[in-house]
């Protein structure tokens, strides 16, 4: 059986072989940290009591996702991404006020796509005179923090108040299942040890640069991403209606939340529109993909319809926009599921034709030249 | 179309090589090696072939054309045995040549006696060489025994190289047969390392180079300056020859290593073709089991009969010019019906008569001695090596390219561009093929004892555990379909 092979060799060629398999692990790594930088952290921020950090004021920072290009990020004089100065509004401006987390933000997409500049810059070329957006979308702006984020935005005085989300602003929507922070844990049973080892070791692996980078590669593939986005379970089940326990409890908090902020704004005479943004399977599958049993992608925006009504809020749903592009899975940065550079502006695009074809929201009478969505199909 | 390769009704056959493929012969080869007795393996191995060419359709009326030839080759063989009844035995290696080109419709059979139902035709190329060697080798008596039905039936349709060749020898297969090679852990060891190199090649470095040459096609009518349109022109004709390599001798090497696993060893194929240093040798390199049979069944009785005729001695090597004219007129023929193909057909055959040509002329006129001093002159060498790879590209164009598209390649880049596309392939294939020789003498030199470096279990071990693991990441990243063998079509 062994002929000619010498015994040593029985070990010493599988470790030849693991040792190959480490050193192409720990080569990947490096390389793809080389080629594929990331720069996450905002040297702009800063604590703030009140909603856990703010951007500092004209301050301006440079960061990169893995997956998109280096972005230059320029904060006005109140912190927010805008080249508008947050005073008061200039004579015959309208001011839009975006709120809102990280897909207000523009996260990680440069300025001139990001989603505010291009909602201020359509709605300008709709209605022939100039408005600006005061964007104070920042990553983590959602739940109760929208609260705080409402009033400051009314401050502003704008004509509008528009609120981004997405399915992924909804998860955190749970609110009392965040552990307090002084709250030390128990020592951990030999089981949960282990189990706890595993998780970090598997935590590890997922965050690694190589991972990334080859899911990046993966999930390109809609035939692959949205299978596996479908078993992820909780948080892909807003994706099957009748909604789990989970998802009718978020949306009841998300009920309410939309409440406070639509009183907010009603007081201050203030339109608010709520916008949808949907996740990256959820518009493959409503663009035609095969839609398994049990899935329908268009039951959030329905369930976020009903809220809105209820509170008499705008609604403008932009998956009728994204679902219409050919490959609309490719607006998105793919493992890290924000919309790209491509993806804003075509949103941003909807919304503003959304907002001027109300007739008696603050855009009515805004008949302009329809912005041009790139590489939109007729 | 001449004949289908899958069912209309949708069934997928089994691609060599493929995952499936592979998993298809993992399980096999446990199943042929669960039992030493030869009549198992016989029996087992006539069972996976028996399913690997039923996974081309499910309709038996499919396999009718095919399940004729197999009979027709095996009663000719076995009728006209050991020289008996010549006009019998030349009326059927006639209809044997004559069924299979009918069944593979060449233009010159007229269209209305086509058989009007899709049929399976899978490997049949390569199925015919075997029959047609089984049958003159059994009519001049060089097999020792009846061939009988289970080793006729596992000689010819033996899975591992149905599709695609190589073509093996009657003679050879049945000593495996008899033979019970040994299957040890070294030898497994080996044909896995044959697997994994062979699928990196067809996988990955084959699907890149075909992907760089559509690229270049794809840019082939945008504005280019005059220099990037050389270069578009040198990546269109140079990456094919070295895209169809890789992607052959990949398959070869997948097969070759399965069919270690049941006991067989299936005969090499190519032996680094590209350094040939000219274009008789270059032959002797590439897709060898296919020259070699031409070689046996064609060129040979072509100059013995030759001979017989001519009798001035100073004839004879000429003689040898035409009838390598003739047998690799038929190697280019072989590949296809249409007139690409002839013309590629007398290209070959044209390029390699020339070459005998040019050595018969050198020889008289240098002499024996000093053309030999000359061919071994390491500059002349590389400037050989860098024609023999030019010409071969040069002659590819009509193997994967058609008249319409030459033309637009013509129209496009111009002749005075094409020129330099030529001399740039010409200057840059000398010189890097000549860098290629350098560099793996230098890396042969390397040792340990006596063994180069390169060649220990060790390092290979090390090489073949990378390959798997960029072959794997990729496939799984890119999702990629099984990789296609340009030679299944033919």
């Amino acid at each position: 059986m062994f002929a000619g092979l010498p015994g040593r060799d029985l070990w010493l060629l599988p470790l030849i072989s693991l040792a190959t398999i480490v050193l192409l692990l720990a080569g990947s790594e490096v390389v793809t940290r080389v080629v594929w930088p990331e720069q996450a952290f905002n040297s702009c921020r800063m604590t703030d009591p009140q909603v856990g950090y703010r951007y500092r004021a004209n301050c301006a920072s440079t960061t990169k996702t893995v997956e998109g290009p280096w972005v230059t990020n320029d904060y006005n004089g109140c912190g927010y991404r805008s080249v508008a100065p947050c005073g008061r509004v200039p004579a015959g401006t309208r001011r839009v006020a975006l709120i809102g987390a990280s897909l207000s933000e523009g996260y990680m997409v440069e300025y001139p796509n990001s989603i505010g500049t291009r909602l201020g810059a359509d709605l300008t070329q709709l209605c022939g005179a100039p408005v600006e957006v005061q964007n104070l979308g920042a990553m983590g702006y959602s739940g109760h923090l929208l609260v705080p984020r409402m009033k400051e935005a009314l401050k502003l005085r704008p004509d509008a108040v528009v609120l981004v989300q997405a399915p992924f602003d909804l998860e955190g929507e749970l609110g009392d299942t965040v552990p307090l922070p002084e709250a030390k844990p128990a020592a951990e049973p030999p089981a949960a040890a282990v189990e706890s080892l595993q998780h970090r070791v598997f935590e590890t692996l997922k965050s690694s640069r190589t991972v990334t980078v080859a899911q990046h590669f993966l999930f390109q593939n809609p035939s692959i991403y949205i299978p596996l986005y479908l078993r992820y379970g909780d948080k892909a089940d807003f994706l099957r209606p009748p909604f789990s326990p989970n998802w009718q409890a978020r949306l009841q908090t998300f009920d309410a939340l939309i409440g406070e902020l639509a009183d907010a704004a009603h007081q201050a005479g203030v339109p608010f529109t709520l916008v949808f943004v949907p996740q990256e399977a959820q518009v493959a599958l409503m663009a035609g993909r095969p839609v398994p049993p049990g899935v329908d992608p268009a039951a959030l925006p329905a369930a976020l319809r009903a809220i809105t009504a209820r509170h008499d809020v705008g609604f403008v749903d932009t998956s009728v926009a994204l679902r219409m592009q050919q490959t609309p899975e490719r607006l998105y940065y793919q493992v890290d599921g924000h919309l790209s550079g491509q993806g804003q502006p075509l949103a941003a695009s909807y919304i503003a034709e959304q907002l001027a074809a109300n007739p008696d929201g603050p855009f009515a009478g805004c008949r302009g030249t329809k912005p041009t969505r790139v590489g939109m199909n007729p | 179309m001449p004949g289908h390769e899958a069912d209309p009704r949708g069934n997928e056959p089994i691609i060599v090589p493929s995952v499936p493929f592979l998993g298809f012969a993992v399980v096999a080869a446990v199943v042929f090696n669960l039992g030493a007795a030869s009549w198992w393996r016989r029996l087992v191995l006539l069972a996976v072939n028996v399913v690997f060419l039923a996974s081309f359709s499910h309709d038996i009326a499919a396999f009718l054309p095919f399940i004729g030839f197999l009979a027709l080759g095996f009663v000719a063989q076995r009728l006209t045995r050991g020289g008996s009844a010549p006009l019998l035995y030349l009326c059927l290696v006639v209809l044997t040549l004559v069924a299979f080109f009918w069944l593979k419709r060449y233009s010159f059979i007229p269209s209305a006696t086509y058989l009007p139902f899709p049929y399976v035709l899978v490997g049949l190329s390569y199925v015919f060489f075997r029959v047609l060697h089984l049958i003159i080798d059994s009519h001049q008596g060089a097999i020792d025994k009846p061939v009988g039905p289970l080793s006729y039936l596992n000689y010819v349709l033996n899975f591992t190289s149905l599709t695609s060749g190589p073509i093996q020898r009657y003679q050879d297969y049945h000593r495996m047969e008899t033979e019970r090679l040994p299957l040890d852990l070294v030898v497994a060891g080996g044909a896995l390392e044959r697997i994994v190199i062979g699928y990196f090649k067809v996988a990955i470095v084959s699907m890149v180079l075909s992907m760089a040459q559509h690229d270049a096609i794809d840019t082939l009518g945008a504005v280019q300056t005059e220099g990037d349109r050389i270069w578009t022109g040198v990546r269109i004709a140079a990456i094919y020859p070295i895209y169809l390599y890789f992607n052959f001798s990949g398959y070869t090497d997948v097969v070759i290593g399965v069919a270690r696993f049941f006991r067989i060893v299936l005969p090499e194929n190519f032996d680094r073709p590209f350094a040939s240093e000219n274009v008789i040798t270059f032959w002797g390199r590439w897709h060898m089991t296919l020259s070699g049979w031409l070689k046996t069944y064609v060129y040979n009785p072509l100059m013995v009969a030759g001979m017989t005729r001519v009798t001035a001695p100073a004839l004879a090597p000429y003689l040898a010019v035409g009838a390598f004219f003739v047998t690799f007129f038929l190697v280019g023929l072989w590949h296809g019906q249409t007139s690409e193909f002839m013309f590629f057909g007398l290209l070959t055959g044209g390029g390699v008569a020339i070459n005998k040509l040019y050595q018969v002329v050198m020889q008289q006129r240098m002499g024996r001695k000093q053309y030999r001093a000359l061919a071994a002159n390491p500059l002349y060498g590389a400037g050989c090596r860098g024609l023999n790879f030019t010409w071969f590209a040069f002659t590819l164009f009509w193997f994967w390219s058609g008249w319409t598209q030459m033309g637009i390649f013509a129209h496009t880049l111009g002749p005075a561009t094409i020129a330099l596309v030529w001399f740039a392939i010409l200057a840059g294939s000398i010189i890097v093929l000549a860098v290629m020789e350098a560099l793996r003498d230098a890396i042969l030199k390397v040792k340990v004892g006596d063994d180069a470096v390169v060649r220990s279990r060790y390092v290979r071990t090390a090489w073949n555990t990378a390959l798997v693991m960029v072959t794997v990441a990729v496939i799984v990243l890119l999702d990629s379909p099984a990789p296609d063998i340009v030679y299944k079509t033919f």
